[in-house]
């Protein structure tokens, strides 16, 4: 089935399915972020355990 | 300012309106040269901004801890070159899959990549360097002293050979100057994408390298204390 010849029907399937690529691109972006934002707490939470001891 | 969120939120505002907005923005047709990979000026060539400002951030901690020798200024020197160093790699390759459409071959030998090649195989001998030291002040010594060099070494590799030549990257023909992108191609509408890129991209490559060193303080502290 040729899906490129249909109207686009929704906006994902608009504009040479554009939109999927940069949702994509979205969520690894907020995968990474959400990592990051771990890790910091994380170490945060090591510095205060830290202070605290001494 | 190392844990205050302020500038890790902006990174994140930046990042996600260069990913979004990044492959919305009209982009100029240019006789069909470039066609949709013009949009790499928003993902590419802003992780090569990034590795630059990593490099002379470490740099700077370089000299201050041969003008004052404490071991934290190394700490700031290595964590911030190594992910400077990361996000060169990830400059290289994805030129190199740009460059495989593009230029019909990943690697053409084109002066910029040549360039930058050496230039990361310069500061990589900086890891090779510090391992090879035990002697943990002259290890710290030594390789602040090799920084200088490799940073020294971003200009011919970088900024001035690559420039002298003809290369096959936008803008880089005859005596446009080689910039990367020539300035004819981008429209304000892409500017206005490509500076929040560089600086969200920076901001992203400045927090891992301050996470590590907070790791690798943490760590030196509880190891003086055994």
């Amino acid at each position: 089935m040729d899906y490129s010849k249909e109207e686009p029907t929704d906006l994902m399937n608009s504009n040479g399915k554009i939109f999927v690529v940069m949702t994509v691109v979205v969520v690894i972006v907020i995968g990474l972020f959400i990592y990051l934002i771990h890790l910091d707490r994380k170490i945060k939470k090591l510095e205060k355990g830290e202070t605290d001891k001494t | 300012m190392f844990k205050s969120w302020w500038w890790k939120i902006l990174s994140f505002v930046l990042l996600i309106y260069t990913c979004t907005y990044g492959f919305l923005v009209k982009i100029p047709v240019l006789d069909g040269r470039m066609q949709q990979t013009v949009r790499n000026l928003f993902f590419h060539v802003p992780m090569w901004f990034c590795m630059q400002t990593l490099f002379i951030v470490s740099i700077i901690y370089a000299i201050r801890f041969l003008a004052n020798p404490k071991p934290v200024y190394d700490t700031y020197s290595l964590e911030f070159a190594r992910t400077g160093l990361v996000f060169g790699i990830l400059g290289l390759i994805t030129g190199a899959i740009w460059a495989n459409y593009q230029w019909g071959k990943p690697w053409s030998g084109d002066p910029k990549q040549n360039g930058a090649a050496i230039a990361l195989l310069i500061y990589l001998a900086y890891f090779v360097l510090r391992g090879s030291v035990t002697d943990e002040s002259k290890r710290a010594r030594l390789s602040a002293v090799y920084n200088i060099f490799a940073f020294a070494m971003l200009f011919p590799t970088i900024w001035i050979l690559p420039r002298l030549t003809e290369s096959l990257h936008p803008g880089g023909q005859g005596s446009q100057g080689n910039p990367g992108l020539n300035p004819n191609d981008t429209t304000p509408a892409m500017e206005s994408v490509f500076l929040p890129a560089i600086i969200g991209w920076i901001l992203l490559g400045v927090w891992i390298s301050t996470l590590r060193i907070r790791l690798q303080n943490y760590k030196e502290k509880i190891l003086s204390r055994a």
